[in-house]
């Protein structure tokens, strides 16, 4: 009995152990992370002594009209002994133009010029630039109210009411002033100020003269291809419409076979002015896709920014704030001696 | 002429019985000795036995039987039964065979001698009465005529 | 009060009766519950170990499974890039870098175009690439967003290209650096050589760290273990916590834990009990670090402790429970039957009513069954006894015969009456000692030397009766005289032998012999009571012999078959008595006797 008694105390003992052994490797404290002290991300691209860096802004990079401002202002920067970046978003995006625009700004490149696809997103980020020290103009569209230093390009209003006059002048001779016409308009974005400034002289050089009815408001976002799809499609459905004006070229800047009832749609009568003559508009134009055009000088806005933006940095006064760089005016007489002057863009 | 039988399968009181009284002197005459009841026969034939004493268990033939055979046999004689049995039965059985009397073992020899001479006497008493009786017819017979 | 008290002396009671019960079942019961629980605490215990073996091994082979996993999408995701890297030596690239070497503004704006739309496209095939772009040695990079230049010194994804030779042809990884639109990106480059393998720059492509987010973030090892990933300087570029990115690895693990890393899987021990798996992704030169915490290893070895020792308390508590049920089942029968033992020491006419099959019941039965044997032997005894007693009563009543007292003591009167004293002397000594040796009661055994003096007298007394028809002898071995025997065996046979034998002849010389020897094997004693009287028909000596065989006072043969009977019941069946015919007539009657001193 004695023996069993001893048995069981050790036994009872053994039980103990084991639990106590099998409870000891718990109680652990919370997970630490060890913080290491703070390093900076180094923010410098470039090293102080680099030449004179300006980067302009398109509003996108599929935009043909810019090549010639592109070929020039790079020219002209390779002329000047300074370092010219070409920087923008594929397709026209003003949220991702603003971003691109920081970038520039976090790079400290010496000058920025733009081309504004939202006046009201840029403003800020334009005073923000001037405010780094970066000098910024604008090219082609303004960005009114921002603290840009000078506007280089077209005076779109002036272009617009060119194209009223003309718009005017045709309708006149068709014997169709007296009557009310259904107007419609194709723009690249509905915000951009440079395309809404065209809008707007248009519509008062028309303004008296001519009884225009206005609708329809078609935005294309600066893409090519888009605006000829829209406009095929607004005639398609509104075959009745009796004028056509297009603030920029868009619609005609690819082939012209993917307008067919837009051709037909003119050879019934319809009446279009455009704005832009670059060598494919002024073929459509030609083939009756437009009566009459108003085109502008990117090359010059090219050179001309590029060379006063250089000036700002090296602390040369710019002449004047808002920098014209003229009119092209086109119709049926000089359709052929223009197109024989240009060159075609060649770019797909 | 007073014949006395003793039967008696055991030698020794057979010897008793016959020796132990001198029968002679009291007038029985001849006395004889049976071991058993074919021997005791065999005698009554040969002998005027008056007076038997037998005992009761011998072989070949007991007392009973022998008694028994006496009666068919007609022979007048008392009969004495010694016994060392007391059974009522042996009692009864000797009753009803006009057993004379009955002496049980152990008894003295002049008992015996006693029973003998009380019957011996009893016999010669009646003999006489006979003879008497006798004389009385004769002489009844002599003078019947008359 | 009375009550009170009873109910306590019954508690007392039952305290006791278990107390006395205690030791077969509580040895039971313990013997059960050890030999259960001990291997199981046993087992248990090892199991534990081999668990905690196990989990560590599966976490570790887990942790390594996810590395694997990291460092396989890695590598998918840069096989995928280093194919579209493939496009570096399209024409459109090698015109554009060689007319952007050249000066050529004009000539190249037609490749500008196409570039620009092919690298978005490009960009377009994965949401993490943040920009696909072809820089010349000019410094002149066209991309996604445009036409930049680039400071070569600075870009060392260019400075690996740029010193490679031209036959080293793979491609280069830059780790996490800001890219100029801000974001954090790591880039993947691959050189871009002329017709005459002059190196003229690179094709590289920009991919936000959020990828790696995307293949890491998600992963978890246990509750709080994560992946992170270090580059070639020891940075760490992907932590699920971003204020970690681009810290040195160091300050989270210590320096030590720098060294000593080796190509494939290495497991080491970090700070806070932290169990570190470490692969190296061999393009980029990365680490892939799996990060698991012990504790939680312990905190799950603990949870099966817990349910362990859950189990094997209640297993024991049941198994307790189960062994008090069996030692109840089994010890209960034994109670009964210790009670059915105790009331059979007091009443043999008892049974022990169980009805279990098992042993228990077998004893019972076999209880029962020596209970049934004892009452028969008892009665079996009582009876013999009884028999014993009837017997030997006859064999007295026999002695006592009226016809003999009665025929001796006439005789006896006859020698007086003769004078003869000295024969009435001595036949009344040796009628005494017969009657002595005859009536002696309660003594059932008496010497030989006894029994022979007895029937001595016996014959002396017979001979005075009968006179000289036969003659006597008595031959006794003197060894056997104080060997003892039951009593009263040779008168009856001489008896037989005087009335049936040597008195039925026809002439005296009948001759009574008794002797007495010992057999050959000195184990049984041996009377003879030979006569040379008329004999015995065979056939009714046949039939004598047959009864004396079959036991039992057979009436007919009264004398002899009371002997046989009284030795057989004292003796047991082997001894007894036989009858033979005596050669030239006459009858011999045998009796065996065992010795008994």
């Amino acid at each position: 009995m004695k023996g069993v008694r001893i048995f069981c105390l050790s036994f009872l003992l053994l039980c103990l152990v084991l639990s106590l052994s099998m409870r000891s490797p718990a109680l652990s404290p919370d997970y630490v992370v060890a913080v290491a002290e703070n390093t900076p991300v180094s923010g410098s691209f470039y090293p102080k002594n680099r030449p004179i860096t300006i980067a302009i802004v398109p509003k996108s990079l599929d935009n043909p009209v810019f090549v010639d401002s592109m070929e020039t202002s790079m020219q002209t920067a390779k002329e000047l002994g300074v370092n010219l970046e070409w920087v923008g978003p594929f397709k026209v995006d003003p949220d991702l133009q603003v971003k691109i625009i920081e970038g520039l700004i976090w790079r400290k490149v010496d000058g920025i010029a733009i081309s504004t696809s939202d006046p009201e997103k840029i403003r800020k980020v334009i005073d923000k630039a001037v405010a780094a020290g970066i000098k910024v103009a604008t090219i082609d569209a303004d960005c009114p109210g921002s603290k840009r230093l000078f506007y280089c390009g077209t005076d779109n209003y002036k272009a617009g009411w060119a194209c009223g006059e003309a718009m005017v002048k045709i309708v006149t001779e068709r014997g169709l002033a007296h009557k009310r016409l259904r107007t419609a308009i194709l723009t690249g974005g509905i915000e951009a100020h440079n395309l809404n400034e065209r809008i707007r002289g248009f519509q008062e050089a028309v303004a008296g003269k001519l009884d225009l009815e206005y609708v329809a408001l078609l935005a294309c976002d600066d893409d090519t291809t888009t605006g000829a799809k829209m406009v095929e499609a607004y005639i398609k459905e509104h075959p009745e419409t009796d004028l056509f004006f297009f603030a920029g070229g868009w619609a005609f800047f690819g082939p012209t076979e993917s307008m067919p009832l837009y051709q037909e749609w003119c050879n019934n009568g319809g009446i279009a002015v455009s704005m832009d003559t670059f060598y494919s508009v002024l073929q459509a134009a030609k083939k009756g896709f437009a009566q009459a055009l108003v085109g502008q000088d990117f090359r010059k806005m090219g050179v001309l920014t590029v060379k006063y933006l250089v000036d700002a940095i090296q602390g040369k006064p710019v002449p004047m704030e808002y920098i014209d760089t003229g009119l092209e005016l086109a119709d049926e007489s000089n359709f052929d001696q223009l197109l024989s002057e240009k060159k075609p863009w060649e770019m797909k | 002429m007073f014949g006395l039988l003793l039967v008696e399968d055991e030698e020794a009181i057979r010897k008793k019985l016959m020796n132990n009284v001198a029968w002679a002197d009291y007038g029985f005459e001849p006395v004889l000795g049976a071991a058993n009841g074919l021997e005791a026969l065999a005698l009554i034939e040969k002998y005027p036995v008056k007076i038997m004493v037998t005992d009761v268990q011998m072989p070949k033939m007991n007392g009973i039987e022998l008694i028994k055979e006496i009666k068919r046999r007609g022979y007048q004689m008392k009969i004495i039964v010694i016994s060392g049995f007391a059974e009522f039965e042996y009692a009864q059985e000797s009753i009803k065979l006009n057993v004379s009397d009955y002496l049980l073992k152990p008894f003295a020899s002049k008992r015996l001698l006693e029973v003998a001479l009380r019957f011996k006497e009893e016999l010669e008493k009646e003999e006489a009465e006979r003879s008497e009786m006798n004389d009385l017819r004769d002489q009844l017979k002599k003078t019947k005529p008359l | 009060m009375t009550a009170l008290k009873s109910v306590f002396a019954g508690l007392q009671n039952r305290l006791v009766n278990t107390f006395k019960l205690r030791s077969l079942r509580t040895k039971f019961i313990l013997s059960f519950v050890a030999l259960s629980t001990i291997p199981m605490v046993i087992l248990a215990t090892f199991s534990y170990g081999v668990y905690h073996d196990i989990l560590q091994q599966n976490i570790q082979s887990y942790t390594s499974e996810v590395i694997d996993r990291v460092d396989r999408n890695l590598e998918i995701y840069l096989s995928d890039l280093e194919r579209i890297l493939e496009l570096r030596n399209d024409y459109y690239n090698l015109q554009f870098i060689k007319l952007s070497l050249a000066g050529d503004v004009e000539g190249n704006r037609k490749f500008t175009f196409r570039l620009w739309e092919n690298l978005n496209n490009i960009r377009n095939y994965k949401t993490e690439l943040r920009d696909v772009s072809i820089t010349t040695i000019g410094g002149v990079t066209i991309g996604c967003y445009g036409v930049t230049h680039t400071d070569l010194s600075q870009n060392k994804l260019f400075q690996t290209l740029a010193n490679r030779t031209s036959k080293e042809n793979s491609i280069a990884i830059w780790g996490p650096h800001p890219d100029w639109l801000g974001g954090p990106v790591f880039s993947v480059g691959k050189a871009i050589h002329g017709d005459y393998d002059n190196f003229l720059g690179m094709m590289s492509i920009d991919v936000d760290v959020e990828l790696l987010d995307r293949i890491c973030g998600n992963i978890r090892l246990g509750k709080t273990g994560y992946i992170m990933l270090v580059d070639e300087d020891n940075r760490i570029i992907y932590h699920p916590n971003p204020e970690l990115i681009g810290k040195m690895i160091g300050a989270l693990l210590g320096e030590s834990s720098l060294t000593d890393w080796q190509q494939d899987f290495t497991t080491k021990m970090g700070p806070g009990n932290q169990l570190i798996r470490v692969k190296t992704f061999a393009p980029a030169n990365w680490k892939i670090i799996g990060l698991s915490n012990r504790f939680e290893l312990a905190t799950e070895m603990q949870k099966i402790t817990r349910l362990a020792l859950t189990i094997i308390v209640s297993t024991i508590l049941v198994l307790t429970l189960m062994a008090v049920y069996f030692a109840h089942l089994l010890t209960n029968p034994l109670k009964e039957l210790q009670q059915s033992m105790r009331q059979a020491s007091e009443d043999l006419n008892t049974n022990a009513v169980i009805h279990t099959m098992d042993e228990i019941g077998e004893l019972s039965e076999t209880f029962n069954q020596m209970l049934a044997r004892i009452r028969q032997l008892m009665n079996q005894s009582v009876q013999e006894q009884e028999k014993m007693r009837r017997t030997e009563m006859r064999a007295l009543q026999e002695q006592i015969k009226p016809h003999f007292i009665y025929n001796t003591l006439d005789l006896i009167i006859g020698l007086l009456e003769t004078n003869k004293n000295e024969d009435v002397i001595n036949t009344v000594e040796a009628l005494g000692a017969f009657f002595r040796t005859s009536l002696s009661h309660g003594q059932e055994l008496i010497t030989i030397r006894e029994e022979v003096e007895h029937v001595r007298n016996y014959l002396y007394i017979q001979k005075i009766r009968h006179g000289d028809k036969y003659n006597y002898l008595i031959e006794v071995e003197e060894q056997l005289l104080n060997k003892k025997t039951i009593k009263l065996i040779l008168q009856p046979i001489v008896e037989n032998a005087i009335y049936h034998g040597v008195r039925e002849l026809e002439t005296a010389g009948g001759l009574i012999t008794i002797k007495g020897f010992f057999m050959e094997d000195a184990n049984t004693v041996c009377f003879q009571v030979i006569d040379n009287g008329v004999g015995m028909d065979p056939a009714k000596m046949e039939d004598i012999n047959r009864c004396l065989r079959e036991s039992g006072t057979e009436q007919r043969y009264f004398g002899i078959s009371n002997v046989n009977e009284r030795i057989r019941l004292a003796f047991g069946p082997e001894y007894g008595v036989e009858l033979s015919a005596t050669p030239g007539g006459g009858v011999t009657v045998t009796i065996k006797l065992p010795v008994v001193k």
